[in-house]
């Protein structure tokens, strides 16, 4: 029985910028176009085009990097990446060799025992997607389409601090996370926004290391699981039978088969990859002003994670409301807003995650369809905290407001809302119960609380419905003596 | 014959007085008659040179209307109305073929216009058709063309220089008062030199490279050729200015005329390393630089000998920095999405590496091997980062010459047009050609190619002015004075057109 | 450098350009003499000069995201050697030969 090894996995993901327009082109870019309808002639690489950057991928990455903790590169610049494939028109990706825009940084998980771990990141850099090919199953032809081909990426490169699958899950999950609060990327794997590369490797406790595995084509954040998992009881099958060490085997590319729950032998990497970088003369390096860095680390929102602790250890929310509030980032913005810095955070998350899911999910909604702001929210639960609503007036109002978007505090001045709080006006009707409910007075004095209902009950209505429950309570008390 | 080369041609005047007649109502002179006479100058003249890869009369003459309506309703038509351009066939013209002289780019016909083609027809030039060059603008001779070499106008045998050897023949021979090529280590000023005109190599940035087929990305610039600075200077004023489509190019002082300088008072500099009176057959280009610097100093103007030692490393440099990038850019012609493709092709490796056998010539393949191999895993710090390192000391030395003179005049080429073949199975023999001229593209500076005289052969000598960075509007200037002050200029070939 | 067969065959490869063997043959003196000759950046004084590059620009110099035109499908097609439909055609490949270099 080989001793269990120490696992080692490095994950180089690619994540798709929420841009416009691609990376080195105006050509327009989204998912599900018809098929070459997204290209320029730069996109195409026609002869005599040439790459033109686009801020707005530039300010995204250095967004995210900021978000992971990075350095920004005072002097950056592009590389050329040489090498043929049809998904590649130009026969070169313009790409990021030894100035990345983001160098440093982390990513907090948490480890598998339980207590915070933190994932270093190694470096992150933009570069352009390629395009997409589809192949005739047992035919003679490959076809292509150039739509995806110049998109930004956003190429995430971590150190191999990872050393589980279940890590790896939640590395990509809270790198998702993050990006989806910093509103750089959809994150979204199905559609390619963002695509993960595991590096997986087995050390074992006499120093024998496996050869490093790159595993490509996996398209859930489940399946990256399933594929290290996979590579780890491999490596350890083939260390074990064959004593293939990295000593003995070169590196290699396998591909996911999600239908085998496999990976695939692609191909070995060769020493002889030789991609024949040097700087773009296409596109001067770029000289990133820190004014510029500084003002968008300003605008960076509060970080899931972090947020997450606050509103456990100083807004004393459950663990478990902290995480669902927190787990979208337009919920959890939300959420913030309809706390307006200073009201009960309890409060405000029970009708959150009450009535306002409740009604969410009622109509089958989205958070934005909703017309109710959550200002209008925060006023609600104020009017209610304040004493001029009462529970039952307030959940009434939100059901008309959260469709309405109308105005509480107008809503409850049109119509005399108001909880009738005079104590005068509630002795009135208390009294006048208490005379039309007479016999249930008598029951009560003779033995019966249960008649009591009954009087409190008709005061209740006395005063439509807009007496302080409490209020009433206490001075029925004091009548009934 | 005699009518298309008749005395007092309209094409024969210069630039600024053809599209002065072409903007005035009352002059009877058309666009479409200027054109016309161009595209039958071409007709009669190009099967013998074979300057025109191919001739596009709709283009050019639907231009021609476009400027004549405009004249006829009042508009301005702008500074270049109704002259007809040569245009090299490395840059785009829509609906005109883009061959670069390659077999690879046969069939190619580009959606848009480069942006420098653009400009010029903006500005009223009417494109009547597209220049031989060497393949992909590799060559020093216009040999290395896929559809046949390019003949000197001023001897039949001979080559025009290269790689824009179409277009500067085409202007020697009064086919097209101005033409458009790119120069990357000599490709306009050394055919300048070759055919005796003029022939501008700009600042690198001045002009836009969108739409020219890149050869060396770093290196490349689009520039004019002219039979005078004046008519030069009015097509490169057309064409500069930064281009949103091209991120190296950069904002710089035009290159409209200033007051013509006082040859005295100007401090020329003679570089050691630029000396060919040593050089086989280089005697008589230097005699006839040290002509000119004799008039000059006639006229007052003073001499600083300087040494750039770093310039005997230019060949060597540019020999490596050009094929590498080189080697890059053309990876894009592989037969996928445009040009030759292999028909017997049943694998994709098989598709790449046939395409490009049978696309590309015997240079072109040279150089993108020597490229390849300077960029490649284990060789590229030796090779390529060392000669980019050397780029910018030779900057630094280009630079610390120019605090101590104005301008440096050395000449074009070492020698005239050589003959058809000569150097054709020598390909280092061809390189060294470019030693008097790719300096100025390694550096970034401007420099200007002007008719200096004939050799003892009767064969055009050019002489070269390079100026600091974005110097070249002074540099025509100087050229203008300089014609003015020496009579030097240009003489139409026997058989063609000239200024009458 | 010393300028053989195998490495002009490695070299055009990596170049993906098919030499006949005759090609190949041409090839080894020509570049050898080029090679030669271009060993001489070896000797050159450069100082501690770094290698050339353009001078840096801004951000505020580079495009804003707004979208430009597209091609029409046609002018994509109109110069493709082969396609099906709107795609471009290739000989089968497998993705596993992907970035290979």
């Amino acid at each position: 029985m080989t001793p269990a090894p120490r696992v080692l996995v490095g994950m180089e993901v690619h994540l798709q910028l929420a841009t416009a327009t691609k990376c080195f082109s105006p050509s327009p870019y989204h998912f599900g176009a018809d098929p070459n309808t997204l290209i320029d002639p730069v996109v195409l690489g026609l002869p005599g085009a040439l790459p033109v950057l686009n801020r707005e991928a530039v300010r995204l990455a250095i967004r995210t990097g900021l978000a992971l903790g990075a350095e920004i590169a005072h002097i950056t610049k592009w590389d050329r990446k040489n090498y043929f494939y049809p998904d590649l028109p130009k026969g070169y990706q313009i790409s990021q060799f030894d100035q990345p825009l983001c160098e440093g940084g982390a990513v907090e998980i948490d480890g598998d025992d339980g207590q915070p771990k933190v994932i270093r990141i190694r470096r992150a850099h933009l570069e352009e997607d390629t395009g997409k090919s589809t192949h005739d199953e047992g035919g003679a032809k490959s076809r292509v389409d150039l739509n995806r081909a110049g998109a930004p990426l956003l190429e995430i490169v971590s150190e191999p601090d990872i050393t589980s699958a279940s890590e790896a899950e939640r590395y990509l999950d809270a790198l998702r996370e993050i990006v989806a609060y910093v509103g750089t990327s959809d994150g979204n794997m199905q559609e390619g926004n963002l695509r993960c590369e595991p590096n997986v490797n087995l050390v074992f406790p006499n120093g024998d290391r496996t050869a490093i595995v790159e595993v490509k084509n996996i398209n859930s954040v489940r399946n990256v699981g399933r594929a290290i998992e996979f590579e780890i009881v491999r490596q350890a099958r083939e260390y074990a039978e064959e004593g293939r060490t990295a000593e003995n085997t070169p590196r290699s590319t396998r591909g996911w088969d999600d239908d085998a729950g496999a990976t695939v032998h692609q191909r070995w990497k060769e020493s002889a990859d030789d991609y024949r970088y040097f700087p773009e003369p296409d596109l001067p390096p770029l000289a990133i002003e820190r004014a510029f860095v500084e003002r968008e680390r300003a605008e960076l929102p509060e970080l899931p994670r972090a947020r997450r602790a606050r509103y456990r250890d100083v807004l004393g929310l459950s663990a478990y409301d902290a995480e669902v509030l927190t787990g979208d980032p337009h919920l959890s913005a939300w959420f913030e807003r309809a706390l307006g810095g200073q009201r009960d955070a309890k409060t405000v998350a029970n009708w959150v995650q009450g009535e306002l899911m409740r009604y969410l999910n009622e109509h089958k909604l989205q958070l934005a369809d909703v017309a109710l702001t959550p200002e209008g929210l925060g006023e609600l639960v104020d009017l209610q905290s304040d004493g001029t609503l009462n529970a039952r007036t307030a959940k009434e109002l939100f059901r008309e407001v959260v469709a309405s978007g109308a105005s509480v505090a107008a809503l409850v001045a049109e119509r005399g809302l108001a909880q009738v709080s005079d104590r005068g006006a509630v002795e009135a009707a208390v009294r006048a119960a208490m005379e039309r409910q007479a016999q249930a007075v008598e029951d009560f004095r003779a033995g019966n609380p249960k008649a009591r209902g009954r009087i409190f009950g008709e005061a209740m209505k006395q005063l439509r419905g807009q007496g302080d429950p409490r209020q009433v309570d206490e001075v029925l008390n004091t009548l009934l003596g | 014959m005699d009518a298309l080369f008749a005395p007092n041609h309209p094409l024969d005047q210069s630039v600024a007085v053809m599209a002065a007649r072409v903007r005035d109502r009352s002059d009877s002179l058309s666009a479409q008659e200027l054109v016309g006479a161009a595209l039958a100058r071409i007709e009669a003249c190009n099967a013998d040179l074979h300057a025109f890869l191919c001739v596009t009369p709709e283009i050019a003459l639907e231009q021609a209307r476009a400027v004549d309506a405009a004249v006829q309703a009042g508009q301005d038509p702008g500074p270049l109305a109704g002259v007809p351009l040569a245009v090299k066939d490395n840059l785009a013209v829509p609906g005109a073929p883009l061959t670069c002289a390659s077999r690879i780019l046969a069939n190619y016909t580009p959606p848009t216009a480069a942006t420098s083609v653009a400009r010029a027809v903006a500005a009223g030039a009417c494109v009547v058709g597209k220049t031989n060059l060497d393949e992909f603008a590799m060559g020093s001779s216009t040999e290395n063309s896929a559809f046949g070499a390019t003949r000197n106008p001023y001897d039949r045998t001979r080559v025009p220089g290269g790689s824009s050897g179409g277009s500067a023949a085409a202007v020697a021979a009064g086919l097209a008062p101005l033409a458009l090529g790119s120069d990357t280590g000599g490709s306009i000023r050394q055919p300048a030199a070759l055919c005796g005109i003029v022939g501008v190599k700009p600042t690198y940035g001045r002009v836009s490279r969108n739409g020219l087929v890149a050869f060396a990305s770093s290196l490349d610039q689009v520039g004019p050729f002219g039979r005078t600075a004046a008519d030069a200077r009015a097509l490169l004023q057309a064409i500069e200015g930064p281009d949103d489509a091209d991120a190296t190019t950069r904002a710089m002082p035009s290159v409209a005329a200033s007051t013509p300088p006082s040859l005295a008072g100007l401090r020329y500099g003679t570089v050691r390393e630029f000396d060919v009176s040593q050089v086989p057959g280089g005697a008589d280009a230097e005699a006839a630089v040290d002509g000119v610097r004799a008039r000059l100093r006639a006229a007052g103007a003073t001499a600083v000998d300087l040494s750039l030692p770093l310039v005997t490393g230019s060949i060597p440099v540019y020999y490596i920095v050009a094929p590498a990038e080189a080697s890059s850019n053309l990876a894009r012609f592989d037969g996928v999405r445009y040009g030759h493709r292999a028909h017997d092709a049943n694998s994709l490796e098989s598709l790449y590496a046939r395409s490009r056998d049978e696309g590309f010539g015997t240079e072109v393949k040279r150089r993108i091997l020597i490229g390849t191999f300077a960029l490649s895993s284990g060789y590229a710090d030796a090779y390529y980062k060392r000669a980019m390192a050397a780029r910018t000391a030779l900057r630094a030395q280009f630079d610390a010459a120019f605090k101590r003179c104005d301008v440096l005049i050395s000449a074009t080429t070492p020698t005239s047009a050589f003959a058809l073949g000569e150097k054709s199975d020598d390909p280092l023999a061809m390189y060294l050609c470019d030693v008097l001229t790719v300096a100025a593209n390694l550096a970034g500076i401007p420099a200007v190619s002007i008719p200096c005289g004939r050799d003892s052969r009767g064969l055009p000598l050019g002489l070269q002015l390079w100026g600091p960075v974005g110097s070249e509007g002074r540099l025509l200037d100087l050229a203008a004075a300089l014609a003015a002050e020496t009579g030097l200029g240009y003489e139409a070939p026997t058989g063609y057109g000239g200024p009458a | 450098m010393d300028i053989d067969e195998t490495l002009v065959r490695h070299v055009a490869r990596l170049a993906r350009l098919e030499l006949t063997d005759g090609e190949v043959a041409d090839m080894v003196p020509q570049l050898s003499r080029i090679f030669a000759h271009v060993d001489q950046v070896q000797d050159l004084d450069v100082g501690d000069a770094d290698p050339a590059t353009q001078a840096p620009v801004g951000l505020e110099t580079l495009r804003g995201d707004e979208p430009g035109p597209v091609l029409g499908l046609r002018d994509v097609l109109s110069n493709a050697p082969d396609h099906d439909g709107a795609f471009l055609v290739v000989p089968r490949f497998f993705d596993d030969a992907s970035d290979e270099g």
